[in-house]
């Protein structure tokens, strides 16, 4: 059940989401602005749009010395200095 | 590693002298009326008999209740140990603490997380359900009765009573507050269906987070402090834009369009929740910038319920008095916008509440560190201690603004109830 990373699966996920978009699209024109079915479309263009941003915070590239001091926060480099 | 607990407190008696632990979260929750379980819920027949989660049996675990109330089976193989868990004994658990934060951004609230997680000393895996020594963080999203293409086809949102387990959700989190093993069930948010359920045991601390924490009160009741973020429609529309506008295909109209239409059902299903909730994070557009459509500048209410015993109340300069509060002039030099904040009593729908009120920003550390002077009840355990862990995570959104600092201060009641319910002190690191 990995996650799936990469420019790839970047890409794979917003196809999936423009898709959901113009689903959410035409349930709105067919049934209508205010319908339960426009709403479970935009639900889940929502609701992929809420985990693709996940996704991307907890993949993006973090400063390689708060990496290094997240996993070592006692090494010299990494005191904090009060002043 | 969290640090070493001082043994003293480790009575049953907590340390205001109340029934300790008993008192916390006992709290009666009135109100929403939970569903009728699974008569709602309008199912399909899976295309393949394969697709039904067939419950293997395992030994020391049980079949939990509501398990079977999923149509589809999602839940079939969700299960609660017959004994308390090893782990109890050997991570020396007092006794689970229970916390509840809703809101509707999905589940990771990374920078709020983070925030709690640094308060604790605390550090989690990466998993699915993010576990570590000390605290475990559940995804309500896990008790969605349907997956993406099911709940198509019934017709409800994520956001509506009648696709979430209730039952299920109910016996498992207050499993796990008894000292019992849970098989949780997994929604895969990636591929929208549910995985293998997974083992979780109890912890010194569970937060479970998402839509619906305080909405069935077999759940509510449960929880020793609920927090709900609120955020204003204007400032949903602002993040969403910042959030969404980089994908293909989307514009201000489809935003708009997936705000107004998701609208009805959070109103009726989540909304409510904030009415009960312990602490409400309410995230509003400045009043100290005209025009500021981006919403740069945030004003940041921390609204503290006065009949949450679990909890000393922050407030500024002294309890039950009002207070208007520009910290800038001639002592404090602060950067534009400014600071201004208000504290005092207020009426919550019905409730009696203070409400903290922080607008614009602080920016400076000695800004930040003068306004901690400033509050009490912050239950730091050090001078500067706020100001410390709001520079934890300096690149983290919100620091300079009050949903950091606040969010900051709700993770220091955090501990604070931690405390209070299991009787032991933490030390800092």
């Amino acid at each position: 059940m990995a996650f799936v990373t990469g420019v790839a699966a970047v890409g794979a996920r917003g196809v999936k989401i423009s898709d959901a978009i113009k689903g959410a699209e035409e349930a709105t024109s067919k049934f209508g602005k205010g319908s339960k079915e426009a709403a479970v479309a935009w639900d889940t263009v929502e609701e992929l749009e809420a985990e693709a941003s996940h996704q991307k915070a907890s993949n993006a590239k973090k400063d390689p010395l708060e990496e290094y001091c997240d996993d070592a926060p006692e090494a010299d480099e990494c005191r904090t200095y009060d002043n | 590693m969290v640090s070493a607990f001082v043994a003293g407190g480790a009575s049953l008696m907590g340390a205001s002298g109340a029934a300790g632990p008993l008192a916390c979260g006992s709290r009666k929750w009135v109100g929403v009326a939970p569903h009728a379980a699974g008569s709602t819920v309008r199912g399909y027949a899976p295309a393949r008999a394969g697709a039904l989660r067939m419950a293997v049996a395992v030994e020391g675990f049980e079949k939990a209740p509501g398990a079977d109330l999923s149509e589809q089976g999602h839940h079939a193989d969700a299960m609660i140990a017959t004994k308390v868990s090893d782990v109890m004994k050997q991570k020396g658990i007092e006794r689970p603490v229970i916390i509840g934060v809703a809101a509707d951004s999905g589940c990771g609230k990374s920078t709020f997380l983070r925030r709690v997680l640094n308060i604790f000393g605390a550090q989690v895996s990466k998993a699915h359900t993010p576990q570590g020594d000390f605290i475990t963080v559940i995804c309500l999203d896990d008790y969605h009765y349907h997956d993406r293409k099911g709940r198509k086809v019934a017709n409800v949102t994520a956001l509506d009573e009648k696709a979430n387990n209730f039952t299920l959700m109910a016996a498992q989190v207050k499993a796990l507050k008894e000292g019992k093993a849970i098989y949780k069930p997994i929604y895969n948010h990636d591929t929208g269906e549910h995985d293998p359920s997974e083992l979780i045991e109890p912890n010194h601390l569970v937060v479970i987070e998402g839509l619906h924490p305080m909405y069935d009160p077999r759940v509510a009741e449960l929880l020793d402090l609920s927090v709900y973020m609120d955020v204003s429609d204007e400032v949903k529309l602002s993040w969403k834009v910042q959030r969404d506008m980089a994908e293909r295909g989307h514009t201000l109209e489809n935003i708009l369009a997936s705000i107004e239409s998701r609208k009805p059902d959070f109103a009726q299903f989540v909304d409510p929740q904030k009415k009960k909730a312990d602490i409400v994070l309410n995230i509003l557009p400045t009043q100290l910038v005209p025009d500021d459509k981006e919403n740069k500048y945030l004003r940041v209410q921390m609204i503290q319920r006065e009949a949450a015993t679990n909890f000393a109340k922050v407030s500024i300069f002294d309890e039950g008095s009002t207070i208007d509060w520009v910290p800038c002039g001639r002592k404090l030099s602060c950067s534009y916008p400014g600071i201004k904040f208000h504290y005092g009593p207020d009426s919550y729908f019905g409730e009696d509440v203070t409400v903290l009120e922080m607008d614009g920003v602080v920016e400076k550390l000695d800004e930040m560190i003068y306004v901690e002077s400033h509050l009490n009840n912050t239950e730091t355990k050090f001078y500067g201690e706020m100001t410390q862990q709001l520079l934890k995570n300096p690149t983290a959104p919100g620091t300079f603004n009050g949903t950091g600092l606040f969010q900051v201060l709700i993770a220091l009641k955090m501990r604070e109830v931690y405390e209070k319910c299991t009787g032991r002190k933490l030390s800092v690191n």
